[in-house]
């Protein structure tokens, strides 16, 4: 696609109001459905809130992908997004941006791309798991905003490892090392980071004080 | 479900078409918001043009390049493997070794001085007959698991030489008349059982001639054989260990041979002779060791691998033969000279040594098979090696031969 084509092109342009109004629209309805299944007071109810919930805040985490792709344009709309979703889920934006376009580039399958794995010859159990790898993401998160922010004031080499392999959303666990992030981008990751490692320990404490256990036995209290 | 992820991970660079072609496209459909948000449903056209707002991707959206309607169809495929090819690898190279042979006889006449007979042959059949039931005798009244043992570390060897006494034979390597070939053959197939000396002759002589013919050959897998193992570790354990009953169910599919002769009829009249001695005197209990010896000789066992060794594809190397030059051949008649029993079959294997010699730059560029045992592992737990890793060639539908 050369630069004539894109102007030319209606297609290529962002409607700045789809996406606000996407945006704000999905993850308030997401909150507001995660609010209620927490005071639902049967166990359908509360199932019904929850997925639908989880269904409309996935859309808006999904938003990431698109922030990767329109980088410099989104700007604005880079940051609501992460007051209203990235940093709840502990996910800074510039953890997707220049990692997803390799996997757009001709690196696309290669060792660098960080969203292929050879997995279609791989067993069942193999391909189970990995499609719910996911759901360990927080705990990894956690322990990326809180332990390793933490000891990566002191360390330089933990610092270099951190921003290297620690700062990119990939699809495995194995050796990825991202693309090297500019001055402006690395001051973007650390102000993020600061936010996100206020949050997590806010949420390290919430989880000692309430902890999963006693939500969990007060809720079955109740049916 | 955005790729097929079937691709290796290498350090080479892909093109944006390769990229493409490995992406996939779900249609959209009512409730495909539900499970891909912002369009991503149309992963291969976001890979096509990535710089498109997500709001505006159902405008390109071209209904032909679908890959799949469904979601559920996308994961069915995912969680399917490859489709493994079951096929086996043809070959047009007829009479490979019959163009060998010419070769040979024009440059080394003198190989003709090894043809011949070893009548000595006589007595290693009689000694192993011998050895081989004086020893099931011997250990009747021992435990199952001594029988077991002694079946699989002695007994199988001794079955083995049995089968490659009774190739020798069949051949008519041992005596000049027929008839007492023959005889022999059917003296050293006491121990075996099965009375399958004489069937075995004529097969044999089949797959000499008509080498890798699919219906012909009875060394080649039939397609439904092939097919039912496939490539699981367990299903080709299992085929290795009742081989002898696959290979008895496929003989009978070869129409081209008239079974039923004198000497067929005489076989079976021998081993029910044997049998019914065996039975009548009251020593039933030999049985175990023998059927377990027989069953090891050329199945679940190392031995196995010799007869496999013959003309599997072995370490990715498509030979139509293979030989084995090891340490096996010392207890199993030179048996493992197979590239040079097939260019030359007249010679009995006590010369084959000596012609190997010989003729050695016809043969040593040719890859060995160095371990049955390593043979037998890689065939059962290497996904790459089932029935299929053998040549077939295609048979021409006239001049059959009346063997």
């Amino acid at each position: 696609m050369n630069m004539k084509m894109k102007e030319s092109s209606s297609l290529y342009e962002l409607s700045m109001a789809t996406y606000f109004l996407d945006l704000i629209l999905s993850s308030v309805i997401g909150y507001i459905a995660l609010t209620l299944s927490y005071i639902a007071n049967n166990l359908l109810t509360e199932m019904l809130f929850l997925i639908s919930g989880s269904i409309f805040l996935y859309r808006a985490l999904f938003f990431i992908h698109e922030i990767a792709h329109h980088y410099q344009k989104l700007k604005w709309f880079k940051w609501t997004w992460f007051a209203m979703i990235g940093s709840p889920f502990l996910i800074p934006p510039i953890f997707y941006y220049k990692v997803h376009l390799q996997h757009h580039s001709n690196k696309y399958s290669t060792i660098n791309d960080p969203e292929y794995q050879n997995l279609k010859n791989s067993n069942i159990l193999k391909k189970t798991l990995f499609l719910f790898l996911p759901v360990l993401s927080p705990i990894f998160l956690l322990i990326r905003f809180t332990l390793i922010s933490f000891l990566s004031i002191f360390s330089k080499r933990i610092n270099e490892w951190k921003i290297s392999k620690g700062s990119s959303l990939t699809m495995y666990l194995e050796d990825y090392e991202r693309p090297l992030l500019n001055k402006k981008e690395l001051k973007e990751l650390h102000i993020s980071e600061l936010i996100l490692f206020m949050l997590s320990f806010l949420y390290l404490i919430s989880i000692q004080r309430f902890s999963f256990y006693g939500i969990l036995r007060v809720q079955l209290l109740e049916y | 479900m955005s790729h097929t992820y079937s691709k290796k991970k290498t350090k080479k660079l892909t093109t944006q078409k390769e990229q493409i072609e490995d992406s996939i496209d779900i249609q959209s459909s009512l409730f495909s918001f539900l499970w891909a948000p912002l369009n991503s449903n149309l992963h291969k056209l976001h890979h096509k043009h990535p710089q498109i707002p997500y709001h505006n991707l159902r405008k390109v959206e071209n209904m032909k390049e679908y890959n799949y309607k469904s979601l559920t169809q996308a994961m069915f495929n995912f969680l399917q493997k490859e489709k493994d090819i079951f096929e086996f690898v043809s070959s047009k190279e007829d009479d490979f070794h019959t163009t060998r042979r010419k070769e040979i006889l024009k440059k080394y006449p003198e190989v003709k001085k090894l043809f011949g007979r070893n009548p000595w042959t006589s007595v290693f059949i009689l000694i192993t007959v011998i050895t081989q039931m004086g020893l099931a005798f011997l250990i009747s009244d021992s435990s199952f698991l001594y029988q077991f043992l002694l079946a699989f570390c002695v007994g199988a060897f001794l079955s083995h030489n049995c089968f490659v006494l009774i190739h020798e034979c069949g051949h008519n390597l041992v005596f000049r008349k027929v008839f007492w070939n023959n005889i022999f053959c059917l003296i050293a197939n006491i121990p075996l059982l099965a009375p399958t000396a004489i069937a075995f002759k004529k097969y044999h002589s089949l797959h000499h001639s008509k080498l890798h013919r699919i219906g012909v050959d009875a060394d080649l897998p039939p397609l439904w054989e092939a097919k039912l193992v496939g490539n699981s570790s367990f299903k080709k354990a299992l085929w290795l260990l009742f081989f002898p009953i696959f290979y008895a169910i496929r003989s009978s599919s070869v129409t081209k041979i008239k079974l039923i002769c004198p000497w067929v009829i005489a076989n079976i009249a021998s081993q029910v002779l044997a049998l019914g001695l065996i039975l009548g005197l009251g020593y039933s209990n030999i049985l175990p060791y023998l059927l377990m010896s027989f069953f090891f000789a050329i199945g679940l066992h190392p031995l196995g691998g010799r007869w496999m060794q013959e003309h599997f594809h072995v370490n990715d190397c498509e030979q139509h033969t293979n030989s084995y030059y090891g340490i096996g051949n010392l207890v199993t008649f030179n048996v493992g000279y197979h590239n040079e029993h097939h260019d030359i079959p007249h010679i009995p294997w006590s010369r084959i040594k000596e012609y190997r010699r010989i003729t050695s730059n016809f043969y040593d560029n040719l890859k060995p098979v160095k371990s049955w045992t390593g043979l037998v592992m890689d065939f059962i737990f290497n996904p790459k090696m089932s029935l299929f890793s053998r040549y077939k060639v295609e048979e021409e539908k006239k001049n059959v031969a009346n063997w």
